[in-house]
């Protein structure tokens, strides 16, 4: 049959629409400025797992649109930014481009995790605007690699949204999340040393005292 | 003949449009609380207040008042929202910026925000909330059509409202300068004789022309 492959290639192209076009998928950004903050004096190794770095977060309810959001490669700008900047000096061990010895007499490893990602939607709650819930976990583990913190951000973002406009839906859900990954972004920047079990461990590692030492230094210094 | 009917119709529509335009009706106030003034080399900043406060600020409107301020007669500075954000997160996200001029202090007593903000010659944070609203309305059109012919018939309106209030802190002094606030309503109509024309009442550039004008004294005359 000379005309079977073009007959199949039509019918894909055809479930293809078919899908896309009750499915939104949201670009999400991988943009993300460093935070302007005092940097900790640590050499951290983050480590991304490949859950991580490949998150996508799918729901299809049956005869309602579907919605696709693909977190993977923000998620690794998102933290690799911020961690950038939050340390003095940052190692990222997955890496290719990473020099082994870079690797090693690393203070602290951190791995961060998606825990969970959830949304409301406009034409489900009879509002104007898209919601979105991320709850993050970084794990810290010391130079040993033993657990120092489990320590759960939760973030949220908003973002609005015509109803009458559908073509722009998915973007306006992108734009929620983005708006939650930078509020993580900026709860971990800001509140890091303030988690109990990290600031013990910064104690008595001597952290703060050394950042404290220099910071009067560079007081007297000027 | 066909030239005089032209401009019989050009002088209709433009005084119809400006009896719509006219149909406004604008209120600023100005409320002190420090004296002010600005150098050539210091910076604003125009921020629209929080959506996850409840505030509901037009990215249009804090564009058209970032470009009003930027030009015309003693120009200023003006950083853009989304720059300023980027260049100073995390501090001005919505779960971490400052609510009020109070906070100030706590946040200048961070080294590096502090720092970068001298660096960069950031003076005043002009804070903007409110939003622009359609209010209640009435009347109708009806339109129909025909074998070659249609029209439409009829006449609808509806009240808008443009009402913000812009909070200034000087960054330098740490306090709270003061607020400038301007409240446009307008009524917009569509007659409908055959064809409908829309009279939109222009209420939100009107309140972002007057802001961005009162905001302008008020930082560099100082005291008004």
């Amino acid at each position: 049959m000379p005309g079977e492959p073009s007959i199949r290639r039509a019918a894909v192209w055809v479930t293809w629409l078919a899908l896309t076009a009750c499915t939104a998928t949201a670009p999400i950004t991988s943009e993300f400025p460093k935070p302007v903050v005092e940097p900790i004096p640590l050499r951290v190794g983050i480590r991304y797992t490949d859950e991580f770095k490949n998150y996508v977060f799918r729901q299809k309810i049956r005869g309602e649109q579907g919605w696709v959001v693909m977190m993977g490669s923000a998620n690794v700008a998102m933290f690799g930014q911020v961690l950038d900047g939050m340390f003095e000096d940052s190692v990222d061990l997955d890496n290719p481009e990473t020099r082994p010895r870079d690797k090693r007499n690393l203070d602290a490893y951190i791995e961060p995790e998606v825990e969970s990602f959830e949304f409301a939607a406009p034409m489900e709650w009879d509002t104007d605007v898209f919601t979105v819930w991320i709850t993050y976990r970084l794990n810290l583990y010391d130079s040993e690699s033993r657990l120092v913190a489990s320590w759960p951000v939760r973030a949220y973002g908003q973002s609005r949204h015509n109803v009458y406009n559908f073509l722009s839906a998915d973007k306006a859900l992108a734009e929620a999340t983005t708006v939650a990954m930078r509020d993580a972004g900026a709860y971990v920047a800001i509140y890091f040393e303030d988690e109990p079990r990290i600031r013990e461990w910064l104690r008595e590692e001597g952290t703060l005292q050394k950042r404290d030492r220099r910071s009067a230094r560079g007081l007297r210094n000027k | 003949m066909k030239l005089t009917r032209i401009c019989a119709y050009g002088l209709l529509w433009s005084v119809i449009t400006s009896l719509a335009g006219g149909c406004m009706t604008a209120r600023i106030e100005q409320h002190r609380e420090a004296r002010t003034g600005i150098s050539d080399d210091e910076a604003i900043v125009i921020l629209a207040r929080s959506l996850h406060n409840g505030n509901d600020t037009e990215t249009k409107f804090i564009d058209c008042v970032d470009n009003q301020l930027g030009k015309g007669a003693n120009p200023l500075t003006v950083i853009p929202d989304e720059v300023f954000r980027d260049s100073y997160y995390p501090w001005f996200e919505p779960r971490t910026a400052p609510t009020g001029p109070a906070d100030l202090p706590r946040l200048l007593a961070e080294p590096a925000l502090a720092a970068k903000l001298a660096e960069n010659r950031v003076r005043y944070l002009i804070w903007i909330e409110g939003s622009t609203e359609a209010l209640e309305g009435g009347g109708s059109i009806s339109c129909a059509a025909g074998a070659g012919a249609g029209g439409c018939f009829g006449l609808m309106w509806w009240e808008k409202d443009s009402d913000y209030e812009a909070s200034i802190w000087d960054v330098k002094r740490a306090l709270g300068s003061g607020t400038v606030s301007t409240d446009v309503n307008g009524m917009s109509v569509v007659p409908a004789v055959v064809v409908p024309i829309p009279l939109i009442a222009p209420t939100q550039g009107k309140a972002c022309r007057r802001l961005a004008e009162q905001l302008k004294t008020f930082l560099v005359e100082g005291v008004t």
